[in-house]
């Protein structure tokens, strides 16, 4: 079953990469969603979206402090034991200013492998910040060609335009069985559907989310009939036992617009003129992180979401430390809160699973319900 | 007479209350929490009964709420315990419209509806600088029983500022006024008014109304009080067992949950008979 395939690869998400590397095919990581993967695949080399671990830091706290936040720690740390030895390089933007010190941390503590840096301008509009933010992403394409010793060529580009678009469009089907009424797929297969993608090639994406999109064809997710319709919003949501665990407080994911989620895969590439330049305006115009992409059009993102969905609430799940996102939050909210949709704000260090947090989503169903057993 | 019995299994204590259905309290029972928690709510539930002078099998249901309340086996239903002190603190004040919970780990301010509905909520962070425990550390440093506290922080002359927001560097601060010199009312002082001004800011984030009700363990620190009166410059409600609301909440809810039950089985029956009359019924519609 294509579930069980899922929860398999998740086990142990550097497992495949590593195995490439054995077979001698070049990884990057790419550690934020700034990366234009297209580039990467397009030189034959396989993207690798690196999204840190649960467990503890102990190594990079030298290095970075617990401000700057659980996500950046845990990569490093990954970087410092080795656990990504196997990769030819790391790709960074400055999407954070956490996110951005890898970069010279990387330079610094671990030199054989090769870092590149995208310089991101600080929020993406204006003509000024365009003409910075495209030759960064040429600059980062030059890079590739140096560091490969091929060039680019526009056939190669289409081609893997092509893949990443059809992974887009599956994603998005995907999406709408979620908010389906009633569902066609459970929101624990989704997000582990779309974690999957992060660590298979987009092909091995493509095959699977093909099988997932056939085996759930017709079909009604079971047990969701009482189960509170939510919607999910926030930059990352790795922990895979957040799902169960709202589930269990009666409630379900009924959409989302995570960094690691629909905010990733929703825009596409323009298939038609030079492939080059269209994917830096897909790069330039997609939804995206806290304090990149202006407010606005964040904010419409999330609404459509919503909409889609029929939502009956919001939960936020926010970094902690990470203040792009803990800023909008209020603005959310209240403008939430005038639409009659109640939000909930947890703060994450990538696990969610404690205690508190059961008690904060249990009370958080039982208002949107209307009661306690509503 | 039909009776109902809440739970509320705290970090620290864990509590019964046992109601009639005229929502009078007819028992109720207190004691520590430690390890193996059905074994805890049993004989909190026993001693309870003991109060009421009722038996067991004289409850038709049993409502547990608190971090422990999924680890009683004999419950009917579990709720949070922010929703069970909402309708506690209504029950007993009814125009509250604002609830400050301090417990042993945690510290919640919710916003609540005049039939004791949460409407919004916040609650502290994982540590526990804004909760009883970190009372209990200090009273532990400054070699006071935790039941002195209260009386102690009141005769406060001269309070003293705890201004970390970490509960181990605040520990430092208590060390230092320790090693100046001061007094332990004005030291305790500092630590209940450290206490109020983050519960100020988070009943301000959950919405913070003219009529407050301050409940939990840490409600019963005379000191306590008297701090966040001052940093919310108003008079706050308290009842005389201000960490039994949570329990008193679970035990009105149980009462509402069988109600509403009740109510659900008796519209079924009149719905089954009405079902039953209608062939009849019909049948004469017809012949008109």
């Amino acid at each position: 079953m294509v579930q069980t395939e899922f929860a398999r690869i998740l086990a142990d998400p550097l497992e495949l990469s590593r195995q490439w590397s054995r077979e001698g095919r070049k990884v990057i990581g790419c550690l934020d969603s700034y990366i234009p993967e297209e580039f990467i695949h397009a030189a034959g080399m396989i993207p690798l979206r690196i999204l840190g671990s649960t467990g503890n830091v102990t190594l990079a706290d030298s290095y970075l402090p617990v401000f700057a936040g659980k996500l950046a720690r845990s990569i490093l740390e990954q970087g410092l034991r080795g656990d990504l030895v196997h990769l030819a390089g790391v790709a960074v933007s400055n999407s954070s200013d956490a996110v951005r010190m890898l970069y010279d941390l990387w330079g610094r503590h671990i030199p054989q492998q090769r870092a590149f840096l995208i310089d991101v301008p600080a929020i993406l509009e204006g003509e000024t910040n365009h003409r910075v933010f495209r030759q960064a992403m040429l600059d980062f394409k030059d890079e590739l060609e140096k560091f490969t010793g091929k060039t680019l060529e526009s056939a190669a580009l289409r081609r893997s335009i092509a893949v990443f678009n059809e992974n887009r469009k599956l994603l998005k089907e995907m999406a709408s069985l979620l908010s389906a009424s009633p569902p066609r797929l459970s929101a624990e297969t989704y997000l582990d559907a779309i974690l999957s993608g992060f660590v298979l090639t987009k092909e091995q994406h493509n095959d699977l989310l093909r099988q997932l999109l056939e085996s759930s064809s017709g079909k009604t997710s079971e047990n969701t009939e009482k189960l509170v319709p939510l919607h999910v919003s926030g930059p990352i949501l790795v922990d895979r036992s957040f799902l169960p665990l709202v589930r269990k407080c009666g409630a379900t994911l009924a959409s989302e617009d995570l960094g690691t989620g629909s905010r990733y895969f929703w825009d596409e590439v323009d298939e038609v003129g030079d492939p080059v330049e269209a994917i830096v305006e897909r790069y330039w115009n997609k939804i995206t992180e806290s304090y990149k992409t202006p407010m606005e059009r964040r904010w419409l993102h999330l609404l459509n979401q919503i909409e889609r969905s029929r939502a009956a609430g919001v939960i936020f799940v926010i970094e902690k430390y990470s203040d792009e996102d803990q800023y909008d939050y209020p603005v959310w909210r209240d403008r939430l809160r005038s639409r009659g949709i109640p939000s909930l704000l947890l703060d994450s260090e990538l696990v969610l699973e404690s205690e508190q947090v059961r008690t904060r989503v249990q009370t958080f169903v039982e208002i949107v319900k209307g009661g306690a057993f509503s | 007479m039909v009776f109902v019995a809440g739970i509320d299994m705290g970090a620290k204590s864990t509590k019964a209350v046992i109601l009639d259905d005229q929502r009078r309290i007819r028992g109720s029972s207190f004691i520590r929490t430690r390890p193996d928690f059905a074994a805890i709510a049993r004989e909190v539930l026993d001693l309870a009964l003991q109060n009421a002078g009722i038996k067991e099998s004289d409850l038709s249901y049993i409502a547990t709420t608190g971090f422990g309340r999924y680890n009683v086996p004999f419950r009917d239903i579990q709720i949070t315990d922010i929703t069970c002190v909402g309708t506690g603190a209504v029950f007993l004040f009814p125009k509250t419209r604002t609830v400050l919970d301090i417990g042993a780990q945690s510290t919640r301010a919710l916003r609540v509806s005049e039939t004791g509905k949460v409407k919004e909520f916040r609650t502290n962070d994982k540590c526990a600088a804004g909760a009883g425990g970190f009372i209990g550390r200090a009273a532990k440093y400054l070699e006071i029983e935790i039941e002195d506290v209260g009386r102690l922080s009141l005769e406060a002359a001269k309070p003293q500022t705890i201004s970390s927001v970490c509960a181990v560097l605040a520990e430092s601060e208590i060390i230092n006024h320790v090693s100046a010199g001061e007094g332990v009312e004005n030291i305790l002082r500092g630590v209940h008014n450290s206490l109020g001004s983050r519960a100020l800011a988070l009943m301000k984030r959950a919405g913070l109304e003219d009529e407050v009700t301050f409940v939990g363990g840490v409600a019963r620190q005379k000191g306590m009080i008297k701090a966040l009166e001052d940093t919310v410059k108003r008079k706050v409600n308290v009842s005389d067992e201000p960490h039994m609301v949570g329990a008193l909440g679970a035990a009105l809810l149980a009462l509402r949950r069988l109600e509403k039950l009740q109510q659900d089985k008796r519209t079924e029956l009149r719905g089954l008979s009405a079902e039953k009359e209608k062939p009849q019924s019909s049948a004469l519609v017809t012949q008109h």
